[in-house]
């Protein structure tokens, strides 16, 4: 119980029952009052008084509600982390091997922990990067620091907590998120959703960022501010990304963050690149049942050769009119999935058992699955809902195989739009630098 | 402007008359999708508590209530209490989230004026939820009304939520209520109509006891007006 808030600011109502505060025990005000605006130090975000207002001229945080409710009436409680860890000195027992590429930059991962520095990491999709981190936390967990690993999606947690809880068997680890029904621990090791940084405060001593340009992290200035407080001030942070936004790539150049590259993927290839198709119509068309011939064309030619796809549509409502489309034209059966779909994760194991040989999908599917050997087409990928991160994680679901390490990305755009450009020249850059490191 | 409860951008369709008129738009505070959400009570119901059923005749539930308190008090409310209704009810009592307060504003008060009421009587919170809460949800939701707060809960009296009971141990809760100790507001009811309200009636209990001791202070009547059933 003693442990419950090293290096964490909660408040009162996190607290057990019967939690004996203590003079160990840092007491500091959740809100402050200004002349116009009320600033909360939990997420650091300003709102204006009459949003935040509660009777008797108190004052409550609106923009972190998810995480419980602080205010004027509340105070947070805290105690400075006192790494108390019994350090384990060689805690990685996973016995896999690194291509000399992962390995080169495991050490420039490792050295930018031990200087804790602050690092991005771009490394192309399919590139291996949880296995890279290994040695880098290992020697990290030796030093006996505190170590968190944080990721903007639930989904992405949930898969790394198992693959590191096998790297380090004799670690206990902590996952936390807003999900979950088991209770805090104080660990070395903790993984959560980069909300749960906003309940830690100058607690360790290395923070590492997964996929950082994801939904909702990368437009939320509050969970930067949480991931910068989460860590000690003279902690490292490591960003893990395959698509930095403007927002990292700006840090980079003003030299507030240093940047290394891995350009190729694990089985050494190039990412696929993306070829445009301009249908300017395919709306119209789309209203009367029908889907581009091009597109028809080459679906014909992959339903033909057995090659495996996946067609990406911009929104829920266009899978049924698409999907009608496909049956009309092709004659074929069409299965697809978006987010709310209940039987998602039941369509994704039949597309991965192969029971069916393509999914029509929203951009549900842009990360963190794997199908091997598979194409990727998007129709309408100029729309606003696919961001350039989104499209170049789309590309990068193709070739991820040693058995197939290219494949076909085609994107039938109505439009030349920013997103489309954007991500085509992401592309292409890293590829520059990947072709540098294959000669 | 965004939905307050699911957050995303509230899409207001003009009509003609809002466009050429100067005429001041209505403000909406959650999108069309939650909003449908909600279950609008109307129709036949009982003459009691006003659930909604096929006779105006008293319910059970009321007809109980009659021979146990010798009366029955002529509730209305506004929305069922459904999924959406409790989903709206944790984020803005239990979360605390005072913004929502003005969801529903315009149609309780409308409900609340078609009961032509002298005066309006709030159920108070406790001095706990005040410290914790910071706000009475009640009085949260009915702001531009003028409330008598002739109320009070009695100290201790709420050691659990009304909602963590069942339906057994709500029935069988103590009178957590009290009158004012000013005269000046309590010699405000005699003779008046009155009415009271509160966010849910579930059982009836809390708003029978709160009539109990609004009749001693000799009302013309009272009613009751609650935001969900």
């Amino acid at each position: 119980m003693d442990n419950l808030l090293y290096g964490r600011r909660l408040t009162k109502g996190e607290l057990p029952i019967g939690f004996v505060v203590d003079d160990r025990i840092e007491i500091s005000p959740s809100v402050t009052i200004g002349d116009r605006m009320i600033r909360c130090h939990r997420c650091n975000s300003m709102t204006a008084k009459n949003i935040a207002s509660l009777p008797n001229n108190q004052f409550f945080c609106p923009n972190c509600m998810e995480l419980g409710r602080v205010s004027t009436l509340t105070n947070l409680y805290h105690v400075p982390e006192p790494n108390d860890f019994n350090a384990d000195t060689h805690p990685l027992t996973w016995d896999g091997q690194l291509s000399a590429l992962q390995l080169n930059c495991a050490q420039k991962v490792d050295e930018c922990m031990r200087d804790k520095k602050r690092h991005l990491l771009w490394a192309v999709t399919g590139a291996g990067k949880t296995e890279m981190l290994f040695t880098a936390i290992a020697n990290s967990i030796a030093r006996g620091e505190r170590i968190a690993l944080a990721s903007p999606r639930v989904d992405v947690c949930l898969e790394l907590y198992p693959r590191l809880q096998q790297a380090f068997a004799e670690q206990k680890i902590c996952l936390l998120h807003g999900r979950q029904t088991e209770s805090y621990e104080y660990r070395q090791l903790t993984i959560c959703t980069t909300h749960q940084l906003l309940r830690f405060y100058h607690a360790f001593d290395n923070l590492i960022i997964d996929e950082v340009d994801a939904f909702p992290y990368a437009s939320n200035p509050q969970l930067y501010f949480a991931a910068s407080q989460a860590v000690k001030p003279q902690g490292g942070c490591l960003y893990l990304t395959a698509t930095p936004g403007e927002n990292l790539m700006a840090m980079v150049r003003k030299k507030e963050l240093s940047i290394s590259y891995l350009p190729l993927r694990y089985h050494g290839h190039l990412l696929p690149e993306i070829k445009l198709k301009l249908v300017p119509s395919w709306r119209r068309q789309l209203g009367n049942k029908k889907l581009p011939g091009s597109l028809i064309q080459t679906l014909k030619q992959r339903l033909k050769n057995k090659r495996r796809f996946l067609l990406f549509v911009p929104h829920v409502a266009d899978l049924s009119s698409v999907k009608e489309g496909l049956e009309r034209q092709l004659k074929i059966n069409v299965t697809t999935v978006h987010a709310v779909d209940e039987k998602r994760l039941e369509k994704v194991q039949k597309m991965r058992d192969h029971e069916i040989d393509f999914l029509v999908t929203t951009s549900i599917l842009e990360r963190g699955v794997t199908f091997p050997e598979i194409d990727v087409f998007v129709i309408g990928a100029d729309d606003a809902v696919f961001s350039t991160a989104a499209l170049v994680q789309i590309a990068g679901r193709a070739g991820r195989s040693v058995s197939r390490p290219t494949g076909d990305v085609i994107y039938w755009i109505s439009s030349f739009a920013n997103n489309v450009s954007d991500a085509c020249a992401q592309i292409r850059f890293v590829n520059r630098k990947g072709r540098k490191l294959q000669h | 402007m965004n939905c307050l409860l699911c957050g995303t951008q509230i899409e207001i369709d003009f009509n003609l008359r809002e466009l050429v008129l100067p005429m001041k738009i209505k403000k909406r505070s959650i999108c069309h999708q939650c909003d449908q959400e909600f279950e609008r009570l109307g129709g036949i119901r009982c003459d009691g508590c006003g659930r909604s059923q096929k006779s105006i005749d008293l319910c059970e539930d009321c007809q109980k209530w009659e021979h146990q308190v010798g009366f029955v008090i002529n509730n209305r409310s506004a929305f069922e209490y459904n999924d959406a209704m409790h989903e709206y009810m944790k984020q803005y009592k239990f979360t605390g989230d005072y913004r929502l307060r003005s969801v529903f504003t315009t149609e309780f008060e409308k409900l609340i004026s078609k009961q032509q009421p002298d005066v309006i009587v709030p159920i108070p919170i406790n001095k706990s939820t005040w410290q914790t809460r910071g706000f009475n949800q009640v009085t949260g939701i009915t702001s531009n009304l003028r409330l008598i707060e002739a109320l009070e809960t009695i100290n201790g009296s709420k050691e659990t939520r009304q909602s963590k009971k069942n339906r057994a141990e709500r029935m069988s809760s103590k009178q957590p209520f009290k009158l004012s100790g000013d005269v000046e507001i309590t010699k405000k009811i005699s003779h008046q109509r009155a009415l009271i309200v509160d966010d849910v009636y579930t059982t009836g209990r809390t708003i029978y006891y709160a009539a109990n001791l609004l009749l001693t202070l000799s009302p013309m009547s009272i009613s009751s007006v609650t935001l969900a059933r």
